[in-house]
């Protein structure tokens, strides 16, 4: 894990120091290990919203604000606001890739183990626990749910509902009790 | 409760582990959920709701960092059923974990600290976007912003007291809301440790 954390910090640093001027390099350095062993994180660019977001800002700002004094095919447009919007737009973008990178590479186990070496021991216990307890829990809040459904008729909704979730809570701890005395991990 | 071998956990890791997979599944079904069908104000039904829940852990676990660990796991679950790291939501739950965690931890589990907690928890979710995208875009960004705001509040013609009042009504917002759910999480504590002790008892369980 420690080595997917250094080329996380790589990546980071490469982002904060991209500017106009050396976008050409820092850019592809920074994303070509993504390409490289993680090339379907592109696949985020296709989102319909990121790309909104990215016509907007190097498309739209550059023409609503700023000291417009250049023309582009007629259009007046600030050129400081044109290069200070492509290089938010890398440093995002690298940042998002990154991340997604860092994040396909980590496994649960070995955060749970890593953890257990550390002070964070706790912790690590705790999130094991809780992807066991997770499938347990979704089933277990939607049969409440149903339970809570049919029985609201009539009732002030807010108590209703407070009360509905602290019986979901109290199930919860109790059922997560139980399995974990039958596995034999509580103390 | 104390642990007995390293193997064996402890009663606060178990609540632990079930207050931050209740957070976690409310973030993975409800935040989704929200979150597509484009619902304003998700963010703070989300951090109303999850306060509710960390609260009342916070009463069951009452030691300080427990707040912070039930927000770790409940970011660590987002990211694994995502699968994949977004920004705003896992930095927006860690960040949440930190502010009511510090307001706990300095405070105490009180009625007062409670709203606070939840005032200051739903004032955060008014400028995590701001924040999260000074982060993820640079300083540019809200130099961008307010000059936008700026263009817009001219093309509206809105007077400065006008958002005055507008920001007021926001506040006010805030303050109801988060000190509803403060409340509402303290109380839930209480109800859901007597309602364990009676399911212990139906049980058989110590």
């Amino acid at each position: 894990m420690s080595r997917w954390l250094t080329l996380l910090c790589v990546q980071l640093l490469l982002a904060i120091s991209v500017t106009f001027e050396n976008q050409l390099i820092l850019v592809p350095l920074a994303l070509a290990p993504v390409a490289i062993l993680e090339p379907r994180a592109f696949r985020m660019l296709l989102r319909w919203r990121l790309l909104l977001f990215i016509a907007l800002m190097v498309g739209g700002v550059p023409v609503l604000l700023g000291d417009r004094s250049a023309v582009f095919m007629g259009i007046p447009y600030a050129p400081e606001y044109v290069q200070a919007t492509v290089v938010m737009v890398e440093r995002g973008l690298i940042i998002l890739m990154a991340l997604k990178l860092f994040t396909t590479r980590l496994s649960l186990e070995e955060i749970t183990r890593q953890l257990g070496r550390t002070r964070f021991r706790q912790f690590g216990e705790a999130f094991g626990l809780a992807m066991e307890l997770l499938p347990q829990m979704r089933a277990m809040a939607t049969e409440s749910y149903h339970e809570y459904r049919s029985q609201r008729r009539g009732r002030n909704p807010i108590r209703h509902i407070l009360s509905w979730t602290a019986e979901l809570i109290a199930r919860a701890v109790v059922r997560a009790e139980s399995y974990s005395y039958k596995k034999g991990r509580t103390g | 409760m104390q642990n007995q071998a390293p193997m064996r956990l402890s009663r606060d890791t178990l609540y632990i582990a079930v207050f931050g997979t209740l957070w976690g599944l409310l973030e993975i079904t409800l935040g989704t959920a929200l979150k597509s069908l484009r619902i304003p104000f998700t963010g703070f039904v989300m951090v109303a709701l999850a306060l509710i829940i960390l609260l009342a852990g916070r009463y069951l676990v009452p030691r300080r960092g427990s707040i912070l660990m039930m927000g770790g796991v409940a970011a660590l679950l987002k990211i694994f059923s995502m699968g994949g790291f977004i920004l705003g939501p896992i930095w927006a739950i860690l960040i949440e974990a930190l502010l009511a965690e510090i307001i706990i931890s300095t405070l105490g589990l009180r009625r007062v600290s409670c709203a606070l907690a939840g005032v200051v928890l739903l004032a955060y979710t008014t400028v995590h976007p701001l924040i999260a995208h000074r982060i993820l875009y640079g300083s540019g960004i809200i130099q961008i912003y307010l000059e936008m705001f700026e263009r817009g509040r001219a093309f509206l013609g809105l007077e400065h007291p006008s958002l005055m009042v507008l920001l007021g009504a926001w506040l006010v917002f805030i303050v109801t809301v988060g000190t509803a759910a403060g409340l509402a999480g303290h109380r839930l504590g209480r109800e859901v440790e007597a309602r364990v002790r009676r399911l212990r008892a139906e049980r058989g369980v110590a």
